[in-house]
């Protein structure tokens, strides 16, 4: 294989990985010019000489940053959060017009902020459906047992087999103890083991 | 060629990391490192071994190799089944086993933090439901008890009121959990989390791999129990009927 066919199987091999990603077109869409760019050379040094008068040259660098700022993008408006999705795009805007602005990332400790106050929000959301669900089950207590005067009688009418059935099922009662262990994975079931059993 | 560097020189470049890697101890990580300097055993052309090195993924092996490995090391420590403690170390292998590319790691990574709280939140809340109903399922059994023993007219029928409250409580809690935590009353005591956060458990080691529970028959006591409470029959239908699988109180 000739040293250009090398180079044109390796651009093919990236751009099919960035394909199955997903998540990088910029480096994809880079990977794609480059190799539409030296195709038809000749010979690498012609390929390299030709890219590097291309704009090409510098796309796939760029590509690198604004792929992973498109993928903190993409997860932040995934989650809801605006602020942080926009200050994102505004730096991509920022790196697409100057791909050296990449190397700046000051901008980074305004979204780490954003960040923190989305956690926070987040964090109170969930205490406080927590606390309502928690209060929801305490009302439980109090439920309305409705009329059962209706019950009682029917019971009183069976007190002695009802009786009889309580004897039965008291004899019955056991206390107990063990030692459950994890299982290998998440997969598996718990075991239980030091099974410890006494009269009630 | 003079000037050009060799496929070993380039590769010496990931050697800080390398030693980084090995002096950790971790297998997997290293693995993926040594498979990568012996691409210069495998070729001289350096063409040659960049492609050997992107057909066979190998660049990001040495972010994922590692990332599994300590994933998976922390995992063996803890109980795989707690819906709590596992969550940022399932979620961490999960994006590192399926990750195509370094920006598939960036942006799951990117949802990671908000995941693990939201998660975790619900396993706490799985907790403290599973805990809420093994109590309520204690208290009707005591009042069914209490009812059988009749010391008298009064007791017994403030037994009888007392295990009616507990039913629809129990009938509104059940309810709760599947909206909740999306378990139907036939999927609760299937639910390996749910079942053993109803066994009252108390970590034994620091991870809880082992716990000390109460029996585990009182699962099938518990599960009886709630079928009776959801079902039709009336309260005195209940009380006549003998319960198969007796209530296992703690020691």
């Amino acid at each position: 294989m000739s040293s250009i066919d090398k180079s044109i199987e390796l651009y093919e091999l990236i751009i099919k990985r960035l394909e199955a990603s997903g998540n990088a077109p910029y480096q994809l869409a880079a990977y794609k010019g480059s190799l539409e760019c030296i195709k038809d050379c000749a010979t690498t040094e012609e390929a390299t000489a030709k890219l590097a008068a291309s704009p090409w040259y510098t796309a796939v660098a760029q590509g690198l940053k604004l792929d992973e700022m498109g993928a903190r993008r993409r997860a932040a408006l995934e989650l809801g959060q605006e602020d942080v999705a926009a200050a994102y795009e505004a730096k991509m805007k920022e790196v697409e017009a100057d791909y050296l602005k990449a190397w700046d990332t000051s901008y980074q400790e305004g979204i780490s902020q954003m960040a923190l106050a989305h956690m926070k929000a987040e964090e109170d959301a969930l205490a406080a459906r927590i606390k309502s669900i928690e209060d929801r089950v305490a009302g439980l207590d109090k439920a309305d047992t409705g009329d059962i005067s209706s019950d009682w009688e029917e019971v009183k009418a069976h007190k002695d087999e009802i009786k009889a059935i309580g004897r039965n099922e008291l004899a019955r009662l056991r206390r107990g103890s063990a030692v459950c262990n994890a299982p290998e994975d998440n997969t598996g079931k718990y075991s239980f083991s030091d099974i410890r059993e006494e009269a009630f | 060629m003079a000037g050009e560097i060799t496929v070993r020189q380039f590769l010496d470049a990931y050697r800080p990391a390398y030693d980084a890697v090995k002096a950790t101890g971790r297998q997997r990580g290293i693995k993926a490192y040594e498979d990568l300097f012996a691409v210069a055993d495998r070729t001289d052309d350096m063409q040659e071994a960049q492609l050997i090195i992107e057909r066979e993924g190998m660049t990001l092996r040495l972010t994922t190799e590692d990332a599994i490995e300590i994933n998976e090391e922390t995992l063996a420590k803890l109980d795989p089944l707690d819906e709590v403690t596992t969550v940022s170390t399932l979620l961490n292998l999960d994006i590192y086993r399926n990750a195509k590319s370094v920006e598939d790691i960036t942006y799951r990574a990117s949802l990671l933090d908000i995941q693990v709280q939201r998660l975790t939140a619900k396993g706490k809340l799985k907790i403290f439901l599973a805990a809420s109903l093994a109590d309520k399922l204690i208290a009707y059994d005591k009042a069914k008890r209490l009812l059988r023993e009749w010391p008298d007219e009064v007791k017994a029928k403030a037994a009888l009121s007392a295990m009616a409250g507990q039913r629809a409580a129990v009938r509104e809690l059940v309810s709760i959990i599947e909206e909740e935590v999306d378990l139907k009353a036939d999927e609760i005591f299937d639910d390996q989390f749910f079942m053993v956060n109803m066994l009252a458990p108390q970590n034994i080691d620091a991870y809880g791999r082992t716990k000390k529970t109460m029996h585990p028959d009182a699962v099938k006591a518990y599960r009886e129990m709630t079928e009776e409470i959801l079902s039709d029959m009336t309260l005195t239908e209940i009380l006549m009927r003998e319960q198969q699988n007796a209530m296992v109180y703690a020691i």
